[in-house]
């Protein structure tokens, strides 16, 4: 496993630990309802689909998607870990926007993630071949 | 896999019994049984089927056992399967028939508990290795 693959799910995972903690006190703390509350609601769904879902399944993907015949063989190296570090700014951004909403960092936060899981779709793509088709 | 298979098959179950005719089952939550599909989906299908491949694919430890200890495994599959069960039905009873919150926090505790335990399994098999 690549050392960034290996980064990638173990933020994956605490960010999952942390989505799951916020959503277990939301579900024992039913049925108190308030702004406070809804905004923690979207900060449990953040943490869970980009913190978790989507950079778990990018994590193993750039591990297990076939490799290139030559050196770099998973793309340049340098991109994946650029993909990343803007993947958790995009992501820290986003979720200090759900909790202060007037502070207008949300767009920035938005165009981070999406740039960021861009440059991963670029990355994997040209290892999605059929089998027997060389790289 | 096999019970995130099942949790899918549920969820959508349960989706199809939101469009039923109006008149139909009346006394049934629609707002409970929507976020029970919801998490059905996401914790019963996705994280069990991703945690469920996890544990079969990702490097083995050098030494036995080679997936870890299995009964963290099983704890946290028993644990999220009757958390999510608990809330399913919870919050059904609650918002349909004015029950307790008690099956709500306990399906919160063991949910939080069985993603601890599969963490604690997987962390240690995600690892370097130079090929």
């Amino acid at each position: 496993m690549p050392r960034l693959s290996v980064w990638m799910l173990r933020t994956a995972l605490l960010a999952l630990l942390a989505g799951t903690a916020l959503g277990a006190w939301l579900l024992a703390t039913e049925p108190r309802y308030d702004a406070t509350r809804a905004a923690l609601r979207d900060v449990h769904l953040t943490l869970l689909l980009f913190g978790w879902l989507v950079q778990f399944v990018l994590g193993v993907a750039y591990w297990m998607l076939p490799r290139y015949a030559s050196a770099p063989d998973r793309g340049p190296p340098w991109a994946g870990w650029a993909a990343y570090a803007t993947f958790l700014a995009g992501l820290g951004l986003g979720l200090i926007a759900l909790l202060l909403p007037a502070n207008g960092l949300a767009p920035a936060g938005k165009l981070l993630l999406a740039g960021a899981t861009f440059v991963f779709v670029l990355l994997l793509w040209g290892r999605a071949k059929p089998f027997g088709t060389p790289l | 896999m096999k019970s995130g298979f099942v949790c899918l098959a549920l969820a959508l179950l349960i989706e199809a019994l939101l469009a039923r005719p109006s008149g139909f089952l009346p006394g049934l939550p629609d707002t409970a049984l929507h976020l029970g599909a919801i998490h059905l989906l996401t914790v019963g299908w996705l994280l069990q089927l991703i945690s469920g491949v996890a544990f079969w694919m990702f490097p083995r430890h050098p030494t036995a056992p080679p997936r870890g200890n299995e009964r963290l495994g099983w704890g946290g599959f028993l644990l999220l399967n009757a958390g999510l069960m608990l809330r399913l039905f919870g919050e059904a009873w609650r918002l349909g028939m004015g029950g307790p919150s008690w099956p709500l926090v306990a399906a919160a505790l063991l949910q939080l508990v069985a993603v601890a335990l599969l963490i604690r399994l997987l962390w240690p098999r995600i690892r370097e290795i130079r090929s």
